[in-house]
């Protein structure tokens, strides 16, 4: 994050831009931090339950940024859907699992926590570095921060805005997207199936038994090749093992 | 007759396809096809004589189709004086080689009679080409089937060889490409159309820096596959590890794609180019000379020794290209077709003392002319016309390349400066042909001459009718070439003129600056239509039109004729 | 209205593909599968020895052919409409666009399909494990690679990634047997997801750059863009995405464990079709993106993405082919290779951005010949398995293979010469072609020269396996009284590939008309 700063900095000044009041100024850096934090720490933590709470803590700060671009309806589904449904998943896989919970400050890992805490302060030095250049007369920085003139259009971020989206300018992206999920549905499908032997019927010979259900020399044997080799083999009386 | 060219090319190809679908447990009928293949391409390459009156100097028989019409790649066959003995001597030798494999191939018949066939195609497709792009093809198309032959027939370190000629030809070849692509774009560049025409790279005239990379990108690759003396280290391997059939088409025909290369392109499109490297190269030829005679001479394997007596006489061949007078180059294409006799038929011979013994080590033998007098009569031919005996085919090319050298300096040419001290050029040149007869006959005494004291070798078989019928042709061959050399060379010399004109044209009409530029852009169709007025007075030389004797092939002709 | 209903006939190959998948696979879950019995045998390998229970021979053959028809009906509705394409359309509010470009290559993906369509059901039986859902997601598969490859849009762009990739990670691991197929899935999977995040990363910033996401309009805003270090890293993002699919150092890492862990069939679906689509999405954004005349740092300056691009190939072929030298397994070795190869026609699409559009027609005429070779080969590969979990790998396992089976060891032959770029293959042509292309602007001497460096050196491990197969005397280790799985349909899939890649060769005037015509909107 804190590279980007500098990029930001050659940003030219273009006629239809304002700086954005402090208020949401700060209401942004203090929400990506959460955003990011959270993030780290979800794949960090040893913790599973931590994990997962600090995946929510990131997926508030997200609806946050939402919510600072005016897109309300966004904020209100990624709260709903992922902080809420989602993680309620998560959080129940985690209890069935039932995990012995890691140790959380083991001792092997302080360089690991050393190296999250060197992170966090120079994340926090920057912040503050911002803010206070960000602040009354900051002038250089506060210029890096812009919005577009004006309050967004009537109605922006509404359920029905959004709407007239999925079904105007982006109908194509909408319905392709349900291949998308068709495919991972699918695909989840496919692999977290076990192998069709458990699923279905399936006969098993001892060795040495003939099977009676079935006549001594099927016709399938010949088609399946080598397959036949061995399924005659198998029930052929003494050709098994 | 334009169909001939594009039938002697494609025939061999059709009987491999024929081959391929022949089931592989019928090794008779699998031979005879392919040797009526063979012969009936020879046959049909009879045909291309027909044209040929000894005036002719352009190309006949051509066919000029679209290829690939988009990119200005055309199907270009043609054939001149240069590359019509080459053809010959390709499709001449295509059945004698099917002939004497008869035995010693006896696994995968198949697969060496389709890879022998493909290999044919490709070996006369290229000497016929006029269209760069499908020269390359053929090129490259040759490469393979000479590995497989190389790497499934061979000797014991076979992988080894084959791997490393596809590799040292492919460094070359891969430059060659890159070399030829530059031109194309050239050419484009100069005239606004897309051609890899030989005539359009031949009118290209470029910067000598230009000049002088391309011409490193074709010589390097041409020079590996000669092989000139520091490029040289693979044809040992390939030749000593390869089944007779291949070593005999290996020196007879795909060694020959080199100095034809070098002759036919590298020399033509880069006069500049060739003006600054050519001594370099002359000196890397006469090194060649002269340290393949003594490597030979260090020779225990009989194979071997042949292999690095290739190295010199190709050596004395790219020497004789590079004089650029008539006589010189006259007797290096002379000289290739009688190295792909002598030498193509000293391997047969070595493949038949192999079949016997199964060895080539010179000290296993001594004494084989009371066993097999035949044979040794045979051997004694084709040694002694590799040494260059008068009578026989080595005679009359290194005599004329070695006379084309001594004059070097004064004739023809002489405003390109090449080579100020010729003479000495020729001397050493002379020391290398005595150093050939010197390991050539060495060799000789000890494998037939003497006392027979190996049992093994008490109980040899002379020759079979077979093997006779494989020696014999070649021994004709290398008694017309050295008696009669008048019917190769009255074709051959108004294109080795015209080669050379054109060289001196282009060379004299100066070095593109920044921008390259085609040659005489708009005069181009009248100098077609009047070449010889202009051309007499600057070649020095009896003009074209005088075929019934050229100058330079008489004097030896009648001289060697006892 | 929010798009035209011409919007929906000129989209047909991409509804078509879409439909058939669904359609195939209610068909699977509502087909009766018969199964016969488990069976042990001590001559398979341990972790192969757990119960078989294999769908019964014609339970559910008709679901490939079906497959093919379908394949052959799309590659109908391409040609149908290729001659309106001739005009770009832009389609369902410049989301989509209907060119030549991405008709063709779309066509390219669709025939590598179904070659390896073709080739698939015998492998899988053989290695037990068949499953109707193959065909459906390599169609839905497809449908994303069809999308991506006409997309206008970089939110077309990034969905038609991702529904590829889905597609593609499902299948990688659908072999559950093979420990090696679980992990190269998973690599895959997490990999991709991590390079799903930067390519919307980047598209967020390009977006956030230029205030547009479609194609033509980000070109149009260059001159005006609001921050060009926002705007360039936006750039590098999506390059690197696109980097990762099409497998070119230093984005290469899954490439070697995927190719080898994936079921063969796949492995040609994903070096062939996924490769193009792949590269089909790169030049859309480089060229219908990302060049424009009035502000030409953005492609040839020197943080421009033909310098990028530069760097990646030469990368690429030099590192693909060093590692592909040292390999013994076959499907790692044609991995690097192909590796290699993205580098080869990375300099298709530097030369797009220094020599213009000279160099679009060989690109494609490239990446068809790379497709069906790639394809055939892998076919073979399939073809030769051993047994359950006894795939043929390890190149001295081909020794004598051109005794054993002369026909599957001439056609990989032909394959390996196509790959090496020798006469009068495909591959031959295709470098050619390129090459050609790239020389037209002196400062690609370079490149191209190391591009021949680095044929000459795949020359030799591309022989390496024609020496083991036609040089080498055969090891006695074939499982006794086993039929390969060489029958009838990878037969044909065989010889179709092989045919492809010897008519590219000996007729590439057709294809490079073809190819010449299929210009690239905007």
């Amino acid at each position: 994050m804190t590279s980007l700063l500098p990029l930001l900095s050659t940003a030219q000044v273009t006629p239809g831009e304002v700086e954005a009041p402090l208020g949401p100024q700060v209401a942004f850096w203090v929400l990506a931090a959460l955003t990011v934090v959270g993030a780290m720490l979800a794949v960090t933590r040893r913790n599973l339950i931590g994990a997962v709470m600090s995946l929510v803590a990131s997926f508030f700060g997200l609806a946050g940024l939402y919510l600072l671009l005016s897109a309300h309806f966004l904020a209100a589904i990624q709260v709903l859907v992922y902080a809420g449904g989602i993680m309620v998943l998560f959080v129940f896989v985690v209890m069935v699992l039932n995990q012995e919970e890691a140790e959380p400050w083991a001792l092997r890992h302080v360089f690991g926590l050393a190296l999250g805490v060197a992170a966090a302060v120079y994340l926090a030095v920057r912040l503050g570095q911002l803010l206070w250049a960000a602040g009354p007369g900051g002038g250089e920085l506060a210029s890096r921060l812009r919005i577009r003139e004006g309050a967004p259009p009537q109605g922006y971020g509404t359920v029905a805005a959004i709407g007239d989206y999925f079904f105007t300018e982006f109908l194509f992206p909408f319905e392709a997207v349900s291949i998308l999920l068709v495919i991972a549905v699918v695909g989840a499908v496919v692999l977290a199936r076990t192998t069709v032997a458990k699923a279905t019927t399936v006969y098993e010979l001892p060795p040495g038994e003939v099977d009676l259900r079935q006549p001594q020399h099927d016709a399938r044997d010949e088609v399946l090749g080598v397959l036949g080799h061995h399924a005659q083999a198998a029930n052929r009386p003494g050709g098994g093992h | 007759m334009s169909w001939i060219l594009t039938l002697t090319t494609f025939l061999p190809l059709l009987g491999a396809l024929v081959c391929l679908l022949l089931p592989r447990e019928e090794v008779g009928l699998l031979r005879g096809v392919g040797l009526s293949v063979a012969l009936l391409t020879f046959l049909f390459s009879l045909g291309i004589l027909s044209g040929f009156n000894g005036q002719t100097a352009g190309f006949l028989h051509e066919v000029d189709l679209p290829w690939v019409q988009a990119l200005g790649i055309r199907y270009h066959l043609g054939v001149d004086g240069i590359s019509l003995w080459l053809v010959l001597l390709t499709t001449f030798l295509m059945p004698v080689v099917m002939l004497s494999s008869w035995s010693a191939i006896a696994d995968k018949v198949r697969e060496f009679t389709v890879a022998a066939l493909v290999l044919e195609t490709g070996m006369i497709g290229g000497f016929l080409a006029l269209d760069l792009f499908l020269f390359y093809v053929f090129f490259e198309v040759m490469l393979i089937p000479m590995y497989f032959i190389i790497g499934v027939w061979g000797g014991e370190r076979r992988l080894y060889a084959a791997i490393k000629f596809v590799l040292y030809t492919m460094v070359g070849s891969l430059l060659l490409l890159v070399a030829i692509l530059y031109l194309y774009v050239k050419v484009h560049q100069a005239t606004g159309t897309w051609s890899f025409a030989y005539a359009d790279m031949q009118r290209l005239v470029l910067s000598e820096r230009e000049q002088l990379y391309c011409f490193a990108a074709f010589a390097l690759a041409f020079c590996i596959k000669v092989p000139l003396f520091p490029l040289h280290t693979w044809l040992p391997d390939a030749h000593v590890e390869a089944p007779t059939a291949g070593s005999v088409i290996l020196a007879s025909v795909l060694l020959k794609y080199g100095t034809y290369g070098l002759l036919r392109f590298a020399l033509p499109l880069f006069p500049h180019a060739v003006a600054e490297v050519g001594p370099l190269l002359a000196a890397l030829s006469l090194a060649g000379i002269i340290y393949g005679s003594l490597v030979a001479y260090a020779q225990r394997d009989i194979k071997k020794l042949i292999a690095y007596s290739s190295v010199a006489h190709m050596g004395i061949v790219v020497l004789g290209l590079l004089m650029l007078n008539t006589k010189a180059v006259n007797g290096a294409i002379y000289q290739m077709l009688a190295h792909g006799i002598s030498t193509g038929a000293l391997f047969l011979c070595v493949g038949v003392l192999y079949e016997r013994r199964h060895t080539r080590r010179m000290e296993e033998f001594g004494g084989l002319w009371a066993q097999m007098p035949v044979f040794a009569g045979f051997f004694l031919i084709f040694t002694l016309a590799s040494v260059g005996l008068p009578g026989l085919c080595g005679f009359v090319g290194e005599f004329l390349v070695l006379a084309g050298t001594m004059s070097a300096g004064r004739t023809a040419f002489a405003d390109v400066p090449l080579f100020g001290k010729a003479h000495l050029y020729a001397a050493l040149a002379a020391t290398g042909v005595v150093l050939g007869a010197v390991y050539m006959l060495w060799m000789f005494q000890r494998v037939m001459l003497g006392p027979n004291e190996n049992p093994k070798n008490r109980k040899l078989r002379d020759l079979t009718l077979r093997e006779g019928m494989v020696l014999t042709p070649m021994a004709v061959m290398a008694f017309w070439l050295g008696l009669y050399p008048a019917t190769f060379l009255r074709d051959m010399n108004p294109a080795v003129h015209r080669t050379l004109v054109a060289f001196k044209e282009k060379y004299s009409a100066g070095a593109a600056d920044a921008e390259p530029r085609m040659l005489g852009q708009d005069k181009n169709k009248k100098e077609e239509g009047q070449p010889p007025a202009k051309q007499d007075k600057e070649e020095g030389q009896p003009p074209a039109q005088q075929p019934a004797q050229p100058p330079a092939a008489s004097p030896p002709g009648t001289g060697a004729t006892p | 209205m929010s798009f035209d209903l011409e919007d929906l006939r000129r989209t047909a190959p991409l509804l078509l593909l879409s439909a058939a998948g669904l359609v195939l696979l209610l068909l699977e879950a509502f087909s009766r599968v018969r199964l016969i019995g488990r069976h042990y045998h001590k001559k398979l390998p341990p972790e192969t020895s757990e119960a078989y229970a294999v769908p019964l021979a014609g339970s559910r053959t008709y679901l490939m052919p079906l497959t093919v028809l379908f394949l052959a009906a799309a590659l109908g509705l391409v040609v149908w409409l290729w001659p309106e394409a001739a005009e770009p359309h832009y389609l369902y509010r410049r989301m989509l666009v209907l060119d030549r470009f991405g008709l063709l290559l779309s066509g390219v993906c669709i025939t590598a399909a179904a070659i390896g369509a073709l080739g698939a059901p015998a492998y899988l039986r053989e290695q037990r494990m068949e499953f109707g859902e193959y065909y459906a997601l390599l169609l839905l598969s497809l449908a994303g690679m069809v999308m991506l490859v006409s997309a206008a849009d970089l939110v077309s762009l990034l969905l038609g990634v991702e529904t590829m990739s889905l597609g593609a990670y499902v299948l990688t691991g659908s072999w559950r047997r093979s420990p090696r197929s679980s992990e190269a899935a998973m690599k895959y999977f997490l990999m991709g997801a991590f390079v799903s995040a930067i390519l919307l990363y980047g598209i967020a910033l390009i977006y956030g750059s230029t205030g547009t996401t479609e194609l033509a309009e980000v070109r149009a805003h260059l001159s005006e863009m609001r921050s060009a270090p926002v705007f360039y890293l936006g750039m590098f993002f999506l390059l690197a995405g696109l980097a990762f699919k099409i497998a070119a150092v230093p984005f290469h890492m899954w490439a070697p464990d995927v190719y080898e862990g994936a079921p063969t069939p796949v492995t040609g679906f994903m070096m062939a079709a996924v490769k193009t689509a792949a590269f089909g999405g790169l030049i859309r954004l480089c060229v219908g993106g990302l060049t424009s005349g009035r502000v030409p740092e953005v492609s040839t300056g020197p943080t421009g993405w033909v310098n990028v691009l530069f760097v990646l190939s030469a990368l690429s072929m030099t590192l693909g082919n060093l590692a592909a030298l040292r390999q013994e397994n076959i499907k790692r070795l044609l991995a690097y290779s192909s590796i290699a190869h993205a580098g080869y026609l990375l300099v298709g699409v530097v030369a797009l951005g220094v020599v213009g559009d000279a160099a679009r027609a060989p690109l494609i005429y490239y990446l068809l010949g790379y497709a069906v070779t790639v394809v055939g080969a892998m076919a073979v590969v399939a073809a030769l398995a051993m047994g359950p979990g006894q795939e043929r790998l390890p190149i001295e396992q081909w020794a004598g293979l051109g005794q054993r089976h002369p026909a599957m060891a001439l056609a990989m032959t032909l394959f390996l010469l196509s790959l090496g770029g020798f006469p009068p293959t495909a591959g031959f042509f295709g470098k050619f072609y390129l090459f050609r292309a790239a020389l037209q602007n002196p400062s690609l001497l370079l490149l191209v020269l190391l591009a021949i460096v680095n044929s000459l050196v795949s020359v030799y491990y591309y022989l390496r396996i024609v020496t083991a197969m036609y040089f080498r005397t055969p090891q006695e280790e074939e499982v006794e009284g086993h039929v390969p799985a060489a029958q009838g349909a990878l037969r044909l899939a065989v010889l179709l590939a092989a045919l492809l890649v010897l008519g590219l060769g000996v007729w590439p005037g057709w294809a490079a008309t073809v190819a010449e015509a299929a210009k690239l909107a905007g």
